[in-house]
């Protein structure tokens, strides 16, 4: 059975080494990429958009980040869907509980969930599994 | 027509009467040079031209006709004078024609004797009256009556039934007794002339009498010694005292008060002694005496004149009472009505359709003689007379012209500095008043003084613009709170379960380790929210002067490590707006944040050339600085550059605060932020900073 490709895409340093450590303590199998924003997400995704086994299967996308947030991540990603071939579920994992951001985040089709921060094992688990 | 002409010589004898020439004559000499007058229009005409007057009937002519008669031994005499553009019978012996119906020359150019022997064989009696008339003429000699001035005014006649001739001694004699024709004429003449002379001078001293007895005013006459020696009806109505009483006394201790006696008194001397008329002819207004001791408002003037060498003063006297009541209501409504316009704590002004000034209130210049002064003139002429700014005139003349063109009111505020700088703003309105025709008859000017209404509407707006900008940024303060707060508290507490949960002591370590910069990070994010919230409650914060030089240079200090170590290029321009009166430290954090973005998000292939610059807008001041650095994608970023926590480039230092205090600054102050930026060519900040009034 092939790892979970997982793109991780948060500017936050602490954050992604503590949810590295928890995937880990999850036993499965996956193989996280690191980004720390969303145009180095998008710009690796449009790098990789016509070999579908490079293509990750579940994003965890951060809202607040430098240079691209995750709303305007989730804008290009749209655009770029078509060319997409591969349902990949998109999780918001943020610290915001603002509701304004919760609702927004059911609007937009490609997002599966809206996880608040902090995150743990049997949350990670429950998604991974899902896949 | 008369009925006893002959039909069928009807058309000859009406030719013969109108064709019949007569002759005006000069003298005998003269005579064959003068024009012959054809008709008998024409030769009436040219008596009537000579101004000789109807002759009056006279005794004497009846003599002279009879002695013609007598001399000439003939049974008919007449004389016939021009009268009423007819030859009229005056005087005759046996003639019963009132008129001679044809001219006593018969057409002869000679002015002297006429004569015709036999009328019946003579042409120019074909169709005479006189042939018809009982007894019928057959013999005719006519004597002209010619006056002192040589003019033929009537004929002598003699006449007789039979055929008849005159010797040499009876025509002297019909020429000596036409020449007493003529004495007789002129006499009576003259008299009659001194008859209608005397009728015109009767008639000429009634009107006069009538005039000065019916006259609306008092006409009183006095002597060069001031004495009263004609008074008239009206001077009795309006003084009491009968013609007869005033007669005979002074006109300075009768009607005139003892204040102007003496003056008066000056006045007719003076003339008396220079001739000189001084103000005698102008009406001076004054209180009289009437005959009961009391004072009657009068107008008086006084018209010297000579009459057989004697001075004469006339008195034209008018009864002003009603006019003073009026004039006196008129000034007490006049009072009552500037009394309002001059304590009314507003600015007022009356113009023409000219724009010259009418009236101006004590609340528009204070200085009475100001005041004074610009009645009657532009603001052109009261700004060059004052050395005031002529744009203000331009302006004011602008709008005047734009309310006499559209003929509504306008209104505009006018906001100028106080000598400290403060500034005072008026609301102005124009209107215009129409006449029964609708044409500006004049323009009302008002300037209320709102600075204290401005500066609370200021400060609302401020407030209201606060409070919706707090409002908008509480979204995004949530955010941040839960976002930037929240997110190294869940780090903290995943660290903490993680350390908890280890048994790896080396493991532990390194997460303890990774707990100070979590730590420092929510310290420094509480530290930045902490202060945006301050500026947001800072609404009562003072503004002053400032240079913006001075300004940029405290800047660059705080920065100078960083220009140094990148060689930037500082250039500022601020000479159009060299000052800003604003909050000194929202500006310097508004400079310090603009600068520092500058340097922080430099191009890497380019030396830093950063500009700042001021421009002034009106009532507004734009400042601006611009680089050459990485730029911002305004296309993705449009609505999210000015947000909190909002970053563009991967930069260490970045955290999207500096901006976001930014806007906040401007904001609190009213004003306004934009970007214009292209990825890669650098951006410009602009900021608007309101309320900057010179």
């Amino acid at each position: 059975m092939k790892p979970v490709k997982l793109f991780l895409v948060d500017d936050d340093k602490i954050f992604v080494f503590l949810t590295k450590k928890i995937v880990e303590d999850t036993g499965i199998d996956t193989d996280i990429h690191v980004f720390t924003d969303g145009q180095e997400t998008i710009d690796y995704l449009k790098s990789i958009i016509d070999k579908p086994e490079f293509l990750p299967d579940l994003i965890c996308l951060d809202l607040s980040m430098p240079v691209m947030d995750g709303w305007e991540f989730l804008n290009e990603y749209m655009q770029m869907l078509p060319q997409i071939h591969k349902k990949i579920p998109i999780y918001l994992v943020s610290s915001s509980i603002s509701p304004h951001d919760i609702e927004r985040a059911k609007s937009v089709g490609v997002v599966s969930d809206f996880i608040i921060k902090p995150i743990d094992k049997e949350k990670i688990k429950e998604v991974l599994k899902n896949i | 027509m008369p009925d006893y002409w002959p039909g069928e010589i009807k058309t000859l004898t009406f030719t013969f009467y109108i064709m019949m020439p007569v002759v005006t004559v000069l003298s005998n000499s003269e005579m064959k040079s003068n024009p012959i007058l054809h008709s008998e229009d024409e030769k009436l005409a040219a008596l009537h031209e000579l101004g000789i007057p109807d002759t009056p009937a006279s005794e004497e002519y009846n003599d002279i006709v009879a002695l013609a008669a007598q001399i000439c031994d003939t049974s008919i005499a007449a004389i016939a004078f021009a009268e009423d553009g007819h030859w009229i019978v005056k005087a005759s012996v046996n003639l019963q024609l009132p008129k001679f119906h044809f001219h006593p020359a018969l057409g002869t150019p000679d002015a002297d004797c006429v004569i015709v022997n036999n009328a019946y064989n003579d042409q120019r009696f074909i169709g005479n009256p006189l042939l018809y008339n009982t007894p019928s003429v057959r013999f005719y000699a006519a004597m002209p009556i010619i006056t002192s001035s040589n003019v033929v005014v009537g004929y002598l006649c003699v006449m007789d039934s039979q055929a008849h001739s005159l010797t040499t001694k009876q025509i002297t004699g019909l020429r000596r007794l036409s020449r007493q024709a003529t004495n007789v004429f002129n006499l009576t003449s003259q008299l009659a002339g001194f008859k209608v002379r005397e009728s015109e001078c009767n008639a000429s001293a009634d009107e006069k009498n009538t005039i000065f007895y019916n006259a609306p005013d008092a006409v009183i006459v006095i002597n060069s010694h001031g004495t009263i020696v004609q008074w008239n009806p009206k001077a009795e109505t309006i003084f009491g005292w009968s013609k007869e009483e005033i007669t005979g006394n002074a006109f300075y201790d009768t009607i005139i008060p003892a204040t102007y006696s003496q003056l008066y008194r000056n006045m007719l001397q003076r003339y008396e002694a220079t001739g000189e008329e001084g103000l005698l002819k102008n009406a001076t207004e004054l209180s009289a005496l009437r005959k009961d001791g009391s004072l009657i408002d009068v107008a008086l003037s006084i018209s010297p004149t000579t009459i057989k060498g004697q001075h004469f003063f006339i008195c034209f006297v008018s009864d002003i009472t009603d006019r003073k009541i009026i004039t006196s209501r008129l000034d007490k409504q006049k009072e009552f009505y500037e009394n309002i316009l001059n304590s009314i704590p507003t600015d007022i002004a009356v113009f023409g359709p000219d724009h010259k000034y009418l009236f101006v209130n004590p609340g528009a210049i204070s200085n009475e003689e100001l005041r004074k002064y610009i009645i009657g003139k532009d603001d052109f002429e009261y700004a060059r007379y004052r050395n005031r700014d002529i744009k203000v005139a331009e302006k004011r003349r602008e709008n005047f012209l734009q309310v006499k063109k559209t003929k509504e009111e306008i209104r505009w505020e006018d906001t100028i500095r106080d000598p400290v700088g403060r500034p005072i703003t008026h609301l102005r309105r124009l209107f215009p008043v129409l006449d029964d025709k609708g044409d500006v008859m004049m323009v009302i000017g008002f300037g209320i003084d709102i600075t204290e209404r401005k500066v609370m509407e200021e400060k609302q707006t401020v407030l209201v613009n606060q409070l919706s900008a707090q409002n908008k940024q509480l979204i995004d303060f949530c955010n941040i709170v839960s976002h930037n707060l929240r997110a190294p508290l869940v780090n903290m507490s995943m660290l903490v379960k993680f350390i908890e949960d280890s048994h790896d002591e080396t493991e532990q370590k390194t997460m303890i380790a990774m707990l100070n910069p979590v730590i420092e990070n929510l310290h420094m994010t509480f530290n930045e929210l902490v202060e945006s919230i301050q500026i947001k409650q800072d609404v009562e914060v003072e503004s002053e002067k400032i240079r913006l030089d001075d300004c940029l240079e405290r800047t660059m200090q705080g920065l100078d490590l960083d220009i140094k170590k990148l060689q930037a290029e500082v250039e500022m321009d601020f000479d159009e707006a060299p000052i800003v009166y604003y909050p000194s430290k929202y500006i310097h954090s508004i400079m310090h944040n603009l600068l520092s973005n500058a340097l922080k998000y430099h191009s890497p292939d380019c030396k830093p050339i950063i500009k700042l610059k001021s421009q002034r807008n009106d009532n507004s001041i734009v400042l601006s600085v611009s680089d050459n650095g990485l730029g911002i994608d305004l296309r993705k970023h449009k609505d999210a550059v000015f947000k909190i926590g909002k970053v563009f480039h991967r930069h260490p230092d970045a955290k999207g605060f500096g901006l976001f205090m930014t806007k906040t600054h401007v904001e609190a102050m009213g004003g306004r932020i934009w970007v214009e930026s292209e990825p890669g060519k650098g951006a410009a900040f602009f900021i608007e900073l309101i309320n900057q009034t010179l």
